[in-house]
């Protein structure tokens, strides 16, 4: 007996595990808070970014692939393009709040201990230089490190389009080489002032085809994706070793519990940047037990709390940016009034119910705005 | 005559023993510091120093009478923003080393360069830290790379190869961690640099000394006030925050070479 995807109208479970990846990337990026242990990055050797990545590429091409049938190829294309344009204008406003809080603390910070720290607004001194960086995404202060990544995968889906149809395996090849390719020459687009991306696009851009893959085979042709029975059973087995491994790499960094050696093997073969392949091959993993464990049409999916992290799904784009903005937030409340767990819990806590809120009122105007006209938007 | 002969030569031999065995046992045992005294306000609570890496190559030369540390880092190693040279880190940890150790000949060399990231450290160790055959080598990086965003995995590779050429040259490993203002823990993102300097030090020969983690909690605590200073306050606060330092890190590598197995 294998486990089947069924093609079927909407898949929840692809709403409902992209909220809820979005809920852990706002918790992972409030550094310092008790409760990232509670999330994925703590258990596997991958962590909410491949479940974004890989259920965004399967939700783009199921709305993109969708219109290629019904609108044309050109026309689907120019979709991808403005949803780019979208995510584009939304990195710039960040970046042009993060530019307004480096230059208000340059200005009103003048402490002759932190004169090194505060080169950090050397950028303002050459804006010409600066600007051009941002909007050529190679400046990703913080947090500004996943939308370039977002932007550049769905500008090259945009570009592939015309090729999904006839040479859909073709690009799976190429995709798979670049990305095994991508530690034998190191390439990796450059960062500013310097270094590189934090999330390489050629490593990174595997996991995007791949849910892209799934997508257009099970969503847009509607064949099922056979998964073979021991396959399954493999990805078990590869968690449950990894699972405690995990587990007890994050428990024992707190008591040198851990053999360094190990630590670092395990450092080498999970690089985030890279996507290495302890990462990849953790994420392929859960996958296949989760679309196993978890039926399109399980109960649960419908409880309250599931609805409110679907509705988180169905709205990524938006909630993503409220998700970052939540997170330098909430750092700022932790900076400022203490790390007492209380104080994380409240700010955890709240940034989720706003988030879970958000999703709610965005999902209400939409069926408002779709109630008003005729032709219906669903969300990639 | 024989007896008294005898009996002087005893004498001598017992006066000989007494000058002699206690310096073999001065030899032996370790020089107990005295008491340190923590400043107002420069008050860290033991629970911060989770890392129980001890010194024992350092435990071994001070017994001897004689320790050579090396200081090497950056901006704030170096001393910027205070009001001479003898207030940076390395100078007062010096002073309060001998202070609380006055029996023995220690010196802690400055080797703080303005905004050296890892790599050019590493590239300026052999001839500006190594050379002086340390026994300890205090290593304050990592602001550098997280203030211009030039990767964590670029900076692990610089501090491990940093940390192979320190403890292959016989001397043991200090990692200091960047320090904490509310206002720049804000604009940079230091977390994942900190974190290479944690995964480092999970290592039992590498200690890290937590200045991130201390001065977040003298802020915390209301010791320490790093905001809307007058020009005055802030070089006076810049003295006060490395003598802090100093004084914590010799608390630290003190206990560490207490707690180093004979």
């Amino acid at each position: 007996m294998d486990a089947v995807l069924r093609p079927v109208g909407r898949d929840l479970r692809l709403d409902f595990f992209r909220g809820l990846g979005l809920l852990f990337i706002f918790i992972d990026h409030v550094p310092d808070n008790a409760f990232s242990y509670l999330t994925l990055a703590n258990f596997v050797f991958c962590d909410a970014a491949e479940i974004f990545v890989f259920l965004s590429g399967y939700a783009a091409v199921l709305v993109f692939g969708r219109q290629i049938a019904a609108e044309g190829t050109l026309y689907a294309s120019v979709q991808v393009l403005k949803r780019c344009w979208t995510l584009y204008v939304a990195h710039i406003f960040l970046f042009v709040v993060y530019t307004a809080q480096v230059s208000w603390t340059a200005q009103r910070f003048e402490n002759p201990l932190f004169v090194e720290e505060m080169q950090v607004a050397a950028f303002l001194e050459e804006p010409h230089v600066a600007i051009l960086q941002a909007m050529l995404l190679a400046h990703q202060p913080l947090l500004m490190n996943i939308l370039p990544l977002y932007i550049v995968l769905l500008a090259g889906l945009a570009f592939a389009m015309p090729f999904l149809k006839q040479f859909g395996r073709v690009l799976l090849v190429v995709s798979a080489a670049t990305y095994l390719a991508v530690p034998l020459v190191g390439f990796n687009l450059p960062g500013y002032p310097e270094g590189k991306w934090f999330f390489n696009p050629f490593a990174w851009q595997f996991l995007f085809v791949l849910g892209a893959a799934c997508g257009w085979r099970a969503g847009v042709l509607g064949k099922p994706i056979a998964i073979p029975r021991f396959a399954v059973s493999i990805a078990a087995a590869f968690l449950c070793v990894v699972v405690p491994v995990r587990a007890w790499i994050s428990i024992g960094y707190f008591f040198d519990g851990v053999p360094p050696a190990f630590a670092e093997i395990t450092y080498l073969f999970a690089n985030k940047t890279d996507l290495g392949p302890l990462r990849l091959l953790s994420f392929l993993a859960l996958a296949l037990v989760v679309v196993r464990v978890v039926p399109r049409d399980a109960g649960w999916l419908q409880g309250a709390v599931a609805r409110a992290i679907t509705l988180c799904g169905q709205n990524s784009l938006p909630i993503f940016c409220i998700g970052i903005f939540l997170s330098v937030a909430g750092h700022s409340l932790l900076i400022e009034l203490g790390r007492d767990l209380a104080t994380q819990a409240a700010v955890t806590g709240s940034g989720c119910l706003l988030l879970l809120g958000m999703a709610r009122v965005l999902s209400w105007s939409k069926t408002r705005k779709r109630a008003g006209s005729a032709r219906s938007g669903q969300d990639e | 005559m024989r007896d008294r002969g005898y009996s002087v030569r005893r004498i001598f031999a017992a006066a000989a023993l007494a000058l002699v065995l206690p310096c073999l046992a001065f030899a032996q045992t370790p020089i107990s510091p005295l008491p340190g005294e923590m400043p107002a306000q420069c008050s860290v609570p033991r629970a911060l120093y989770v890392d129980d890496t001890t010194l024992p190559k350092a435990a071994k030369k001070l017994a001897h009478g004689k320790l050579t540390i090396v200081a090497l880092g950056s901006s704030s190693t170096l001393g910027v923003g205070a009001s001479s040279s003898a207030a940076a880190w390395p100078a007062r940890l010096e002073a309060e080393l001998r202070r609380r150790l006055p029996q023995a000949d220690i010196t802690v060399a400055n080797r703080g360069k303005l905004r050296d990231p890892a790599v050019a450290m590493v590239k300026r160790m052999a001839a500006d830290a190594l050379a002086a055959k340390p026994d300890l080598v205090i290593w304050e990086t990592g602001t550098a790379e997280a203030v211009r965003n030039m990767g964590a995995e670029h900076f692990a590779a610089a501090l491990e190869e940093g940390a192979e050429r320190i403890l292959a040259a016989d001397a043991e490993l200090v990692l200091m961690t960047p320090q904490f203002s509310r206002e720049t823990a804000r604009l940079i993102g230091y977390q994942p640099y900190i974190e290479v300097m944690g995964n480092l030090s999970v290592r039992a020969d590498v200690l890290i000394f937590p200045r991130y983690d201390v001065m977040r909690h003298l802020v915390e605590s209301n010791q320490l006030q790093l905001e809307g200073l007058s020009p005055a306050q802030a070089a006076a606060t810049a003295d006060r925050v490395y003598d802090c330092i100093a004084r914590q890190v010799a608390r630290v590598l003190l206990r560490a070479m207490a707690m180093a197995p004979r």
